[in-house]
C-alpha cells in the first residue's frame, strides 16, 4: 500500500467484507493476522480493523491471537501496542541466523535484528512465541542447520515452524537456481534434513505435531493452524485470503484494486470458489490428517465419509505399518516420522 | 448403366508414404464428386488413427466418374492401399479386384522394398502396371535416378513411367488418361451366373456387414438370394451400390463393377474375405480363386488395468473385431495381471494400432504383455506343440526339440550403410545373406533370420542406421531348430508373467538386463525399494533396484494451499489408476511397452 488513501479504503473494505460474512460465521476461538507483511500496517489501522471485528463476531475469552511479525519491523513500542490490542502470540519470521543466506532468500532483515526482536517480544510480554526457520537451502549442511536450531532454541521459543525451502523465483536464490548456477538440494538430502530436524528438536523437548511444526507442549500447538489440518471451518478476510465453511472453499482476489472494487459494489471479492464433494473432502481429510501426528481418527472418518477405511485398504495399511510408515493407535491411523515425510503418498493409500 | 468397356478398376500401390492417399485425393478432386469446401487431405484415410499417424491402415475403394479428352464417360473404381508391411494382405486383396495398378515411386526416395514387393504382387495378378514417379516438386527429387531404377530394379520400361506431384496437382490429367488407355476394361459376362469376389467387409452399426465386392460375372440386385460359395450360407440382398464418398445405392451391380452388397449378415466374422458370392438359384460351378488366409505372426495378451474392466474389455474386443478380421483373440489369464485375452496380430504396427483403438474407442486402459512369435516344441511323446504364449512353455525336461519361425527379409539401402547393416544382421542372427547391386550405389540384401529378431525393434534400428533411406520387406519361410529358454521377470520377487519372454539363449542375458533397465526407467520410485530381476529357471541372470522415494510432504499446507494440493493429488491418483498393481508395486502401462524398445546405442 502506498498512500494513506489506499490504507483507508483497504481498512474500509476489510470491514465491509467482514459484514458480509458475520451471519454465516459467528464464533471464533482463534484469530490470526498474517500473510504478506502485516506488521507494516500501522497500529492505528490495526485498531480500526480489530475493534469492528470484535463487534461483528464473538471471540472466545481464551482465544489464541497470533500476528506474524518481521524481525525488521519489531520495535518495542510496536510490540507493546500489539499486546495491548489483544495479541497473545507472535510468529516471527527469523528464517536463518546467517546474513548471507537471508540475503539469498530475499529477506530484508539481518540476524542481529532478529535476535533483538526476540528479546523485545519477551520484554513486551509475549509468552507464546513461534519462530519460522528454513532448511535445505543450497550451501546449508546438517552441521550448520543444527547450529541454527541450537541458537534458535537458546531463546526458549514455545513453538517452531521449520520449513523446507520452497524456491521463489523473485528471490536472488530463485534467479540463481533458474540460471543453473546453483542446484537444488536433492530429495534424499532433503529427507535427511527433515529427519535431522525431527531428531534434534525431539531431544530438545519439542513435539513434531505436524510435518513442519513443533511445540513445547500440546497446549502450545498453534490452535489456529490445527483448524486447517483438522478440516475445520475458517474465514479469511483481505486480498488473497481463503475461506472454508465445511462445504465450500473460496479465494479472494489477489489484487488489492479488484478486492476493493468488488466490495465497493457490495459484492463478495471472490476470485475462485469451489464446492467440495464427498470424494474431494475425503481426499483432503486424508492428506491433511497424514501431515499431523494425531493422524486420522478412523471411526470419525468412516462415519463422515461412509467408508470402511480398514476394511477397504487393510492390506495396504498393513504393509505400510510393517514398513514403519504408519501406526494404528487408539483408533487412529498415525504417521510415524518416516510417514510424515511421505504424507502425500500415504494419503493416496 | 455403364457399359463394361467404360469401367476401369485399379489400385494405387507403393512403398509406405510415397503418396498414394494424396494422389487419390487429387483424382477424387478432379472427378468433382465432392464440394471443395468439404475437402480435406488424405480424404480416404477416414479413421482417426489413420489421420493422426498419417498412414493408411485399411484399403479404401471409391468410384469416380471421368470424361476423357475424347469425350467418353468412364467410371473409375479406385482402391487406395496401405503401404506398411503389416498390412500387405490388404494390398493383395485389393489387387484381386483390379485390372491394373498405379505403382507410385517417391522421386526423392526411389524404389524401396515395398515397391518391389508390391510390383511382384501385381505381376502375380497379371495386372497392367503404370509406374508413376510422385513428389517431383521436392527439391531433392531425382527423376533420372528413379527412371534408371525403374529400368534396372523393377525391369519395367522407363518410357512407360509418368511423373506427377500429388501434392501440387501436377500431372494428374496424364495419369487419368493413362488409366483409361493403358488399363484394360474388365472382362466378364453379365449374362452368365453371378461370380463376385468378396475383397473386404466392414461393419456398420445400422446395416450390419457391408460386403465389398468385385463382380466378375453376372449381376446382383436387391431381392436376390445369394450364396457364399465356401461358407455355404444363403442371404437375401437388401441393397447394392457403389462407393462414392458415402455409399450410394444402385439398382444393380454388374460384371466389372466394384461396389458393395448388404445382405443381412450380422458380423464381419460371418463373411470370409476371398469367398465368392453366387446366386442361390443358378449358382456358378466354380468359385473364384480366393486369398491365402491371413495368419497372425505376433501374439500378446491384453489385460485391463482395472480388473473390474474385464467385461468391458471383452465387449470392446468383440466389437473391435467386427471391423478388423485380421485380429484374433481368445481368453487368457495371468497370475500377476488377472483375466485377459491372448491376441494375434499381423505385426507390431498392427498391435500398436489395436491397442490404441481399443483404448480410445472404448475408453479402456489396457496392458499388453511382451509380444511373442509362435514357437514349435517337440516333446518326449513326439508331439509338436505350437507355443505363442510364454505361460505355456512346456515342461523343460520334456522338450526334445525347440524351433522358431524364420523369415526371408529383403532390405534395400544405399551402399554406404552396408557395414552398419551387416552388423545389425549378425546381431539379429541373420544367415545365408545374398547381396545384389540392382543399380549403382544401391544394395539389395536378402537374408534369412528369426521372425523374433524382427519383431523386436528391427524396423526402428534399420531406419536409424540408414538414416531413413533403408526399407524392408519379409516373408515367413519355415521353422528352424533353435536354443530357446524362458526368461522370467520378477518384481520384488513376484513373477510378472506378462513380461516373460521366450528367447534365444545367446541373447537371454542381454535381454534380461535390458528389460530390467527399461523397467527401472519406467516404474516411478515408490515408498519401498523395488528389486527387479531377470531369471531363467530359478537362476537370476540380471538385477537392478529402484531406490525408494523418501520425501513428498510439502513444506506448508495452510488454508490457501489445500485446494492446490488436492488437485495435485487427484492427478496423481488418476495416474495411479493407469498403473497395474503387482504385489505392492504400481507398474505403469508404459513399462510394459518400453520393454520392446531399445535405445540407439
Ligand atoms: N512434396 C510432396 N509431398 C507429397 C506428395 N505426395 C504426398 N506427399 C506427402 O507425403 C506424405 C505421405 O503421403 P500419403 O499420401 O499419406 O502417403 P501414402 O503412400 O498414402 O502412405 P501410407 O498409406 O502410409 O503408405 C504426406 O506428408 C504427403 O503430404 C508430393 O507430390 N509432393
Ligand atoms: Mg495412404
Amino acid at each position: 500500500m502506498t498512500g494513506t488513501k489506499d490504507q483507508d479504503s483497504f481498512v474500509r473494505s476489510l470491514i465491509m467484507e467482514a459484514q458480509l460474512y458475520c451471519g454465516e460465521f459467528s464464533d471464533f476461538d482463534t484469530f490470526y493476522v498474517g500473510g504478506g507483511t502485516p506488521s507494516v500496517l500501522a497500529i492505528d489501522d490495526m485498531k480500526r480493523i480489530i475493534k469492528p471485528l470484535e463487534g461483528l463476531f464473538s471471540f472466545a475469552a481464551q482465544r489464541e491471537s497470533t500476528i506474524e511479525v518481521n524481525p525488521g519491523d519489531a520495535s518495542l513500542a510496536h510490540l507493546r501496542a500489539l499486546r495491548e490490542l489483544g495479541f497473545n502470540r507472535i510468529s516471527l519470521g527469523v528464517q536463518s541466523w546467517d546474513d548471507g543466506l537471508l540475503a539469498l532468500l530475499g529477506r530484508r532483515h539481518t540476524a542481529e535484528e532478529a535476535e533483538m526482536a526476540l528479546v523485545r517480544c519477551r520484554r513486551a510480554g509475549f509468552d507464546n512465541i513461534s519462530i519460522d526457520l528454513i532448511y535445505a537451502i543450497p550451501g546449508q549442511n546438517r552441521r550448520t542447520w543444527e547450529n541454527t536450531l541450537r541458537k534458535t532454541i537458546s531463546f526458549d521459543p514455545e513453538h517452531l515452524s521449520c520449513y523446507e525451502l520452497t524456491i521463489d523465483r523473485e528471490t536472488p536464490l530463485g534467479a540463481l537456481v533458474e540460471s543453473g548456477s546453483i542446484s537444488r538440494v536433492d530429495e534424499a538430502e532433503r529427507a535427511e534434513f527433515f529427519l535431522a530436524t525431527a531428531e534434534f528438536l525431539a531431544v530438545a523437548g519439542f513435539e513434531q505435531y505436524e510435518a513442519s511444526n513443533f511445540a513445547r507442549s500440546v497446549s502450545l500447538r498453534c490452535r489456529h493452524n490445527m483448524k486447517y489440518w483438522n478440516h475445520a471451518a475458517y474465514l479469511g478476510l483481505g486480498p488473497a485470503a481463503h475461506s472454508f465453511n465445511g462445504k465450500k472453499r473460496w479465494a479472494n482476489h489477489r489484487s488489492l484494486a479488484l478486492y476493493i472494487t468488488a466490495l465497493e459494489e457490495q459484492c463478495r471479492p471472490v476470485a475462485d470458489e469451489e464446492t467440495l464433494g464427498n470424494d474431494e473432502l475425503m481426499l483432503e481429510a486424508l492428506f491433511l490428517g497424514m501431515r499431523t501426528i494425531d493422524g486420522i481418527k478412523i471411526d470419525q472418518f468412516n462415519h463422515r465419509f461412509h467408508r470402511d477405511l480398514l476394511g477397504e485398504s487393510g492390506d495396504r495399511i498393513g504393509c505400510l505399518q510393517k514398513e514403519g510408515f504408519l501406526i494404528l493407535e487408539e483408533g487412529s491411523l498415525k504417521p510415524t516420522t518416516k510417514g510424515l515425510l511421505m504424507a502425500d503418498s500415504l494419503a493416496l493409500l | 448403366m455403364h457399359m463394361i468397356k467404360y469401367i476401369r478398376n485399379f489400385s494405387i500401390i507403393a512403398h509406405i508414404d510415397h503418396g498414394k492417399s494424396t494422389l487419390a485425393d487429387r483424382l477424387i478432386e478432379r472427378s468433382g464428386i465432392i464440394n471443395k469446401r468439404f475437402f480435406r487431405n488424405q480424404i480416404l484415410d477416414t479413421m482417426d488413427i489413420e489421420r493422426e499417424r498419417g498412414i493408411t491402415i485399411k484399403s479404401q475403394a471409391i468410384t469416380l466418374p471421368f470424361i476423357s479428352t475424347s469425350g467418353e464417360r468412364y467410371l473409375l473404381n479406385l482402391i487406395d492401399t496401405p503401404g506398411h508391411v503389416d498390412f500387405s494382405y490388404e494390398v493383395s486383396r485389393s489387387m484381386a479386384s483390379c485390372e491394373g495398378v498405379l505403382l507410385l515411386i517417391d522421386a526423392a526416395q526411389g524404389v524401396q522394398a515395398q515397391t518391389v514387393a508390391n510390383l511382384y504382387m501385381a505381376m502375380d495378378h497379371n495386372l497392367s502396371i503404370i509406374p508413376v514417379i510422385n513428389k517431383i516438386d521436392l527439391p531433392t527429387a531425382n527423376v533420372e535416378m528413379v527412371l534408371d531404377q525403374i529400368d534396372a530394379e523393377l525391369g519395367l520400361d522407363p518410357y512407360s513411367a509418368l511423373t506427377c506431384s500429388a501434392k501440387e496437382g501436377i500431372g494428374i490429367e496424364d495419369i487419368l488418361e493413362a488409366i483409361v488407355h493403358r488399363i484394360p476394361p474388365p472382362t466378364g459376362d453379365p449374362q452368365s451366373s453371378l461370380r463376385s469376389l468378396i475383397f473386404d467387409a466392414q461393419y456398420d452399426a445400422f446395416r450390419g456387414t457391408v460386403i465389398h465386392t468385385r463382380i466378375f460375372d453376372g449381376t446382383v440386385k436387391q431381392g436376390d438370394i445369394i450364396r457364399f460359395m465356401h461358407a455355404g450360407r444363403v442371404h437375401k440382398v437388401e441393397e447394392v451400390g457403389s462407393f462414392l464418398l458415402e455409399r450410394e445405392p444402385r439398382e444393380l451391380l454388374t460384371a466389372g463393377d466394384v461396389g458393395y452388397v448388404i445382405a443381412g449378415v450380422k458380423t464381419v466374422s460371418d463373411v470370409r474375405i476371398g469367398d465368392t458370392i453366387t446366386k442361390d438359384r443358378q449358382p456358378s460351378e466354380t468359385p473364384l480363386p480366393g486369398f491365402r488366409e491371413v495368419k497372425p505372426v505376433v501374439f500378446a495378451s491384453i489385460y485391463p488395468i482395472a480388473s473390474d474392466d474385464y467385461e468391458d474389455l471383452s465387449v470392446a474386443l468383440e466389437k473391435y473385431k467386427l471391423n478388423d478380421s485380421a485380429f484374433v483373440y481368445q481368453k487368457d489369464s495371468s497370475i500377476a495381471l488377472g483375466q485377459g485375452f491372448r491376441c494375434g496380430f499381423l505385426g507390431l504396427l498392427h498391435l500398436d494400432i489395436v491397442q490404441e483403438r481399443v483404448e480410445r474407442e472404448y475408453d479402456l486402459s489396457i496392458i499388453l504383455s511382451v509380444p511373442s512369435v509362435r514357437y514349435r516344441f517337440t516333446v518326449t511323446s513326439g508331439e509338436a506343440l505350437f507355443v505363442d504364449n510364454p505361460a505355456h512353455y512346456p515342461e523343460i525336461t520334456a522338450i526334445t526339440r525347440s524351433e522358431e519361425p524364420y523369415i526371408r527379409a529383403a532390405m534395400m539401402f544405399p551402399d554406404r550403410y552396408m557395414g552398419a547393416m551387416l552388423k545389425l544382421i549378425i546381431e539379429k542372427r541373420g544367415v545365408n545373406s545374398h547381396v545384389a547391386y540392382p543399380s549403382p550405389g544401391r544394395i539389395e540384401l536378402t537374408v534369412e533370420m528369426p521372425l523374433a529378431s524382427v519383431v523386436y525393434d528391427f524396423y526402428d534400428r534399420l531406419k536409424t542406421i540408414t538414416q531413413g533411406y533403408g526399407s524392408f520387406d519379409y516373408n515367413l519361410i519355415d521353422y528352424r531348430e533353435s536354443d530357446l529358454v524362458l526368461l522370467d521377470i520378477l518384481v520384488n520377487g513376484e513373477k510378472v508373467d506378462a513380461l516373460s519372454q521366450i528367447v534365444h539363449r545367446g541373447i537371454a542375458r542381454e535381454r534380461a538386463l535390458h528389460t530390467c533397465e527399461k523397467l527401472k526407467e519406467e516404474i516411478p520410485r515408490q515408498m519401498f525399494k523395488i528389486a527387479i530381476q531377470g531369471a531363467i529357471g530359478g537362476q537370476i541372470i540380471a538385477r537392478t533396484t529402484i531406490s525408494p522415494f523418501r520425501k513428498d510432504v510439502t513444506a506448508k499446507c495452510y488454508g490457501g494451499d489445500i485446494t492446490r494440493k488436492r488437485k495435485l493429488l487427484e492427478k496423481q491418483k488418476k495416474g495411479k489408476k493407469r498403473m497395474k498393481m503387482v504385489g505392492s508395486v504400481a507398474i505403469p502401462q508404459s513399462a510394459f511397452l518400453s520393454v520392446l524398445k531399445t535405445d540407439e546405442s
